[in-house]
């Protein structure tokens, strides 16, 4: 029971992250190399939101403002990104994929500057413990767990079935005909991107609580991102959902066994062999 | 009225329209006839704002609409099927059409586009909810046209929509045009291979032989004219 919660809640947040940055690719074939830095700007924003306001308001409201915080600064980054660097460079995917990395480390760097290069950790928002079943699980887990997947269900309605979501859906597929019906594909691109930065940032503040925070979470994130996609297949929202399930299940399975420390590296490997037998992952598109 | 004034248009430097101008009115159907390569594809892009023009404008109502993007001036009513359909490959019939209906109005109108569509090709409503790449090469092509139809347009440009349908399929899709204008008082740009086919069921006719318009007439006098009869309708 424990772990099965275990593993929907790291689907959950697999999937939020890497649908993020896979959108951001289909829509506009621009990888944003900062997006592992949204979501750790994400959990800082929760972070100096639960210290500030946690103290005269509890932990649980302080923690569905910080909510609220994290989309705003990570959307309004989005938004800077795009009209900074994205706009002008449409056309030139090599130099916005630097620019990206570039951002990434400035964001690191302030994030050192403010807040120390040792990691934090936060308040639990909710104490105790509950039990489910046979299972015993702090009710902060359970939060985290009914919030992030909230958040990924959320995200799978809107954008399989809403309007908006089909003219994502639709860009990523073929610009041309997207035009040709009227979608303009700059304000979807925009809006992609805010809407990935967001999900980015408000993942980082609903994980903060149980991961602890640190000004480099971003690239550990961003590398396991990379490996869904991969392995789901480039292109392939389905994939991408089922490669987080799969790498949900076998990271909880591993923590589990007391195996964490080889996480990365087991991770890596399964990429590896799933590339070599099928070269354009679980559900690409054969070239 | 849809009316082009002397657009002129090429690709890096070579020029690929010279001056064309040519009207569509409501409630008819004008077909444009030439061989390949003679720019009709251009002409179609350089209506939809797709390429911007060297000299020359189109004109909506009398309204220029020289510097609109092209999801603008599909928003007027001006829409393309295109050349190769440009359909969303990975989702549904039914998506494909919603996707048209982006612009296409408030909800009741949506409904009616999509019944007008699924009567015109019951097919399509028969695999609302199929991929719209497997579907066969002339159900694709239905669907490019049922997609154009969901974005209520005022003007239907069609660059070649029977391609790849059987002769049958064929003439019953320029019937539908031809009834589907007048029904909602459309004005349909028709290009198409069988030029023949496409003259029975319009009203008027341009030639165009490299990119320049050598011939504006009623449908019927074409297919009487022995010049045309070589060169286009195959004797
Ligand atoms: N992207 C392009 N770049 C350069 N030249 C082009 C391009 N597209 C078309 N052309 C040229 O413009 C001319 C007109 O092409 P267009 O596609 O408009 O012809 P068409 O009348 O539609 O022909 P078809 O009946 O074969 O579809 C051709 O000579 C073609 O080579
Ligand atoms: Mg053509």
């Amino acid at each position: 029971m424990q772990i099965a919660l275990n593993i929907l809640s790291l689907t959950s947040f697999y999937m939020c992250f890497a649908l993020g940055l896979a959108l951001v690719f289909g829509v506009m074939r621009v990888i944003n190399f900062a997006h592992g830095e949204f979501y750790m700007i994400g959990a800082y924003s929760a972070f100096l939101c639960v210290s500030l306001i946690g103290p005269t308001t509890g932990a649980l409201p302080a923690y569905i403002v910080s909510f609220a915080a994290a989309a705003i600064v990570t959307g309004l980054l989005g938004v800077l990104l795009y009209l900074v660097v994205v706009r002008k460079l449409m056309d030139k995917p090599l130099t916005i994929f630097i620019a990206t990395l570039a951002l990434s480390y400035m964001l690191q760097v302030v994030v050192v500057e403010l807040f120390g290069p040792v990691g934090r950790s936060l308040p639990s928002p909710i104490p105790g413990i509950v039990r489910i079943g046979d299972a015993i699980l702090p009710w902060s887990r359970v939060f985290v767990i009914v919030a992030i997947s909230t958040l990924s269900v959320g995200l799978w309605f809107l954008l399989m079935r809403s309007d908006v979501g089909r003219r994502v859906r639709a860009v990523a597929q073929n610009p041309t005909g997207a035009v040709l019906q009227g979608v303009s594909v700059t304000r979807v691109g925009m809006m992609t991107l805010v809407a990935g930065s967001m999900i980015a940032g408000v993942s980082g503040a609903i994980m903060a609580p149980i991961g602890g925070i640190t000004p480099f979470m971003g690239a550990a994130a961003l590398w396991k991102a990379f490996i869904i996609i991969i392995v789901g297949g480039i292109g392939s929202i389905w994939g991408a959902v089922a490669a987080a399930f799969l790498f949900g299940t076998i990271d909880t399975f591993m923590t589990v066994a007391g195996a964490g420390r080889y996480l990365a590296l087991t991770n890596a490997v399964i990429m590896l062999g799933v590339l070599s037998v099928m070269p354009s992952g679980l559900f690409g598109e054969k070239e | 009225m849809l009316q082009v004034d002397g657009l002129t248009l090429g690709y890096a430097g070579i020029r690929v329209l010279e001056e064309v101008s040519l009207r569509v009115r409501e409630n008819t159907v004008t077909t444009l006839v030439g061989s390949n390569g003679a720019g009709k594809s251009t002409l179609m892009k350089g209506i939809m704002g797709l390429k911007p023009p060297l000299a020359g404008e189109v004109r909506l109502d009398g309204i220029r609409l020289a510097g609109l993007s092209t999801s603008e001036i599909v928003a007027r009513g001006v829409v393309l099927v295109p050349e190769g359909r440009e359909l969303f490959p990975k989702m549904t019939v039914l998506e494909n059409l919603q996707v048209g209906a982006s612009l296409g109005g408030d909800e009741a109108r949506k409904k009616r586009n999509l019944a007008t569509v699924t009567e015109l090709f019951p097919v399509l409503g028969r695999k609302l909810s199929m991929a719209a790449r497997n579907l066969s090469g002339g159900e694709q092509q239905m669907l490019a046209v049922g997609r154009a139809l969901m974005a209520s347009p005022r003007f239907l440009l069609l660059d070649e929509p029977s391609i790849g349908l059987a002769p049958l399929i064929e003439e019953q899709l320029m019937a539908s045009i031809r009834q589907v204008a007048n029904e909602l008082g459309l004005g349909v740009l028709l290009v198409e291979q069988n030029a023949m086919l496409a003259l029975e069921h319009s009203d008027w006719a341009y030639v165009i032989e490299l990119g320049r318009i050598t011939k504006s007439v009623a449908s019927a006098e074409l297919v009487d004219d022995p010049s045309i009869v070589d060169a286009y309708l195959g004797g």
